[in-house]
């Protein structure tokens, strides 16, 4: 069977970003009954291993580009590499990870191959055979559907709305991994990757806590922080977080940023003041236990993931919540208690 | 050397907007509000800063879209462009990442320059796809997210820190021309100076019209339609005064264990 469906997956230090398995998720949409037309293309220096363990635990058969040029993310030389696979001829959708640096490798092969490129789909439909992209823009508020108007189409898939798939039917065989060196031609001269570097993780307490007030751009003025820290000194073993903006204007440090470019948190009460919800930092909060949202926009994209959701302007909001608790605590302890 | 600048105008996300009859895009009118993307800040800055550093360098800033666009234009000379051009296109809609990455690529191959800077990303769009296009476009490296730069005049290279996720950056060495899309956090952009801003106010732009072109420019993506997505069902509003919304919501979290 020909291949119909590239899934190009996200690799570093010769590992496969845990994200890459549910660009499966998205062959399950593309050709439901046909797994097989579905190949994952991997680079690294040595990327088989990795790539054994994709192919096991999505029941897919990949690629495995392996050279020096590989030794760190190329976008460069990962478009050309894809551009010069042969299965490229037969491929319909050529599917990256909604990274920068997978829309990079997205816009260089379409643009290569003539095809549409849609970045940041969230969900894939067929209407009278005819493929339907779904994307969010304004910051998640709105969506947008949009059809492609080439036979071959380029999407950067955005994490989160594709499952990858739970138990994989092996088939009659084992799926495959095919190994191939890749030579200086897919080397660009004017781009070399030179370090990977991690930045040290400071102690913000946000990993213990069990609360996380996180303020956004909603707050409007740098003094109004004062008020979300004043909320996480009130409510028990409470931390202060940020979205990304906030951590530009420096009205807090980096290290408290949440979202795919920061930190990762999952506390039982995650309290989101004045952000927008944009996935980029949905990612990085959506699995709390329990999400409260105050946001003055009805429509902010933030209330699709929140438990409870509160449309009023957080900075008179959060004063009448510190009221109500402290009323609460002493009611329920007698004011005994204050904290 | 010359530097380009790519500034978008977008509109304020959380502001009030409305869907157009045939629901292919927004009502695009005064009730909107309309700013310079957040990420383009950073790179108009990160272009002054190199001005500042350097001697001989020019900065352009260029934008694509119809002729309400014009006040971004005017708030990148404020903010130290030397030169504004505006790429005038009809106003119908969305404009995919490709018909704006191509119209650019058009303008740079007939005025070169040795550096594009663009945002990482629009905030009413949200593509990420543009700088990266245009790169595509012209045949040059490209650099994305970028956190850090400094650049090596000498040997017409470029140092570039690119942020991937988790945490982990990855430093790129560029032979320039080059395109960069700038992350935000990469500097402070300035508030524009009062003799830019009295230049910008009557400074002419440069316009290429590209109104009469929409046949030639004609995407490869359709736009059926925009809408609000539906209530996921899972969230409950509460209602009432701010202050029963208080109460409310301390009883949600006390039944639930969690205060
Ligand atoms: C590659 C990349 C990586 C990124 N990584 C991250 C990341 O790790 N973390 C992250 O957070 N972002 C990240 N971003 C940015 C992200 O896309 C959004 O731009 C950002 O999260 C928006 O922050 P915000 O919600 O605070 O601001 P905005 O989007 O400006 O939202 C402000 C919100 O506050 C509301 N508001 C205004 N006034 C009030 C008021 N008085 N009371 C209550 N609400 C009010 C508004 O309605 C609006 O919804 C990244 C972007 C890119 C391109
Ligand atoms: N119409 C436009 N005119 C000029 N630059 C643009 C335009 N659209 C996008 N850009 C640039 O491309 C970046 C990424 O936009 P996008 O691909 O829409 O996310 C923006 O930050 C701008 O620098």
């Amino acid at each position: 069977m020909p291949t119909t469906t590239l899934l190009v997956a996200d690799t570093i230090n010769n590992t496969v970003t845990s994200k890459s398995r549910e660009l499966a998720g998205v062959a399950c949409v593309l050709a439901p009954d046909a797994p097989e037309s579905a190949v994952y293309v991997l680079a690294g220096e040595y990327i088989v291993q990795a790539g054994q363990g994709l192919c096991q635990t999505t029941g897919l058969g990949a690629i495995a580009l392996e050279g020096p040029d590989f030794r760190f993310p190329n976008p460069e030389a990962l478009a050309s590499a894809v551009c010069s696979l042969p299965e490229l001829e037969t491929a319909r959708h050529i599917c990256f990870l909604h990274t920068p640096g997978g829309c990079q490798v997205a816009a260089k092969v379409a643009v290569k191959i003539g095809a549409a490129c849609i970045s940041a789909v969230e969900n894939i439909r067929f209407e009278s055979d005819q493929i339907i992209l779904k994307r969010a823009f304004l910051n998640g508020k709105l969506k947008m559907e949009t059809r492609p108007g080439t036979e071959r189409v380029v999407m950067t898939i955005m994490p989160g709305g594709f499952a990858a798939p739970k138990s994989v039917d092996q088939g009659p065989s084992e799926p495959r991994i095919e190994q191939r060196q890749t030579d200086a031609a897919v080397r660009d001269e004017r781009y070399t990757p030179c370090t990977l570097t991690k930045t040290p993780e400071a102690d913000t307490g946000l990993d213990k806590a069990a609360i996380i007030v996180a303020a956004g751009r909603g707050i409007g003025d740098e003094d109004n922080i004062d008020i979300i820290h004043s909320l996480a000194r009130t409510l028990p073993n409470a931390a202060v977080a940020a979205s990304r903006p906030l951590c530009d204007m420096k009205w807090l440090p980096y290290a408290h940023q949440v979202g795919i470019t920061g930190k990762t948190v999952a506390p039982r009460l995650y309290i989101a003041c004045g952000i927008s919800g944009a996935q980029q930092h949905v990612q990085g909060m959506k699995d709390s236990q329990c999400i409260v949202a105050v946001n003055t926009d009805p429509n902010a994209a933030i209330f699709s993931v929140a438990d409870y959701c509160i449309v009023e302007d957080l900075t008179l909001f959060i004063p009448a919540f510190i009221k109500a608790y402290q009323a609460f605590l002493s009611w329920a302890y007698g004011g005994g208690r204050h904290r | 050397m010359k530097i380009l600048v790519c500034v978008k105008q977008v509109m304020e996300p959380a502001g009030d907007i409305s869907i157009r009859d045939d629901g292919k895009w927004l009502v695009e009118d005064d009730a909107l509000d309309y700013r310079l993307n957040y990420y383009d800040q950073f790179a108009m800055e990160q272009a002054m800063l190199l001005k500042e550093a350097f001697d001989g360098i020019t900065i352009d800033a260029v934008s694509v879209g119809p002729a309400g666009i014009e006040p971004t234009l005017r708030h990148a000379l404020a903010l130290g462009a030397d030169n504004a051009i505006h790429i005038k296109t009809m106003d119908n809609g969305f404009q995919p990442a490709d018909i704006t990455g191509r119209l650019i690529a058009e303008y740079v191959s007939a005025h070169p320059c040795d550096m594009i800077l663009t945002g990482v990303m629009s905030e009413d769009a949200m593509q990420s796809l543009t700088g990266p296009m245009i790169a595509a476009h012209c045949n040059i490296p490209c650099a994305t997210a970028a956190t850090a730069m400094t650049l090596n005049p000498a040997d017409k290279t470029a140092d570039v820190v690119c942020e991937l996720e988790g945490g982990l950056s990855e430093q790129v060495r560029l032979t320039l021309p080059t395109l960069l899309s700038v992350q935000s956090g990469i500097n402070q952009p300035r508030y524009a100076s009062l003799s830019n801003r009295l230049r910008a106010k009557s400074q002419a732009l440069e316009v290429i019209d590209k109104t009469g072109d929409a046949q030639k420019i004609a995407g490869t993506q359709e736009t059926i339609r925009v809408f609000v997505p539906g209530k996921t069902g899972q969230g409950e509003f509460l209602e009432g005064t701010i202050g029963e919304k208080a109460d409310a919501l301390v009883r949600r979290l006390h039944e639930r264990s969690i205060i």
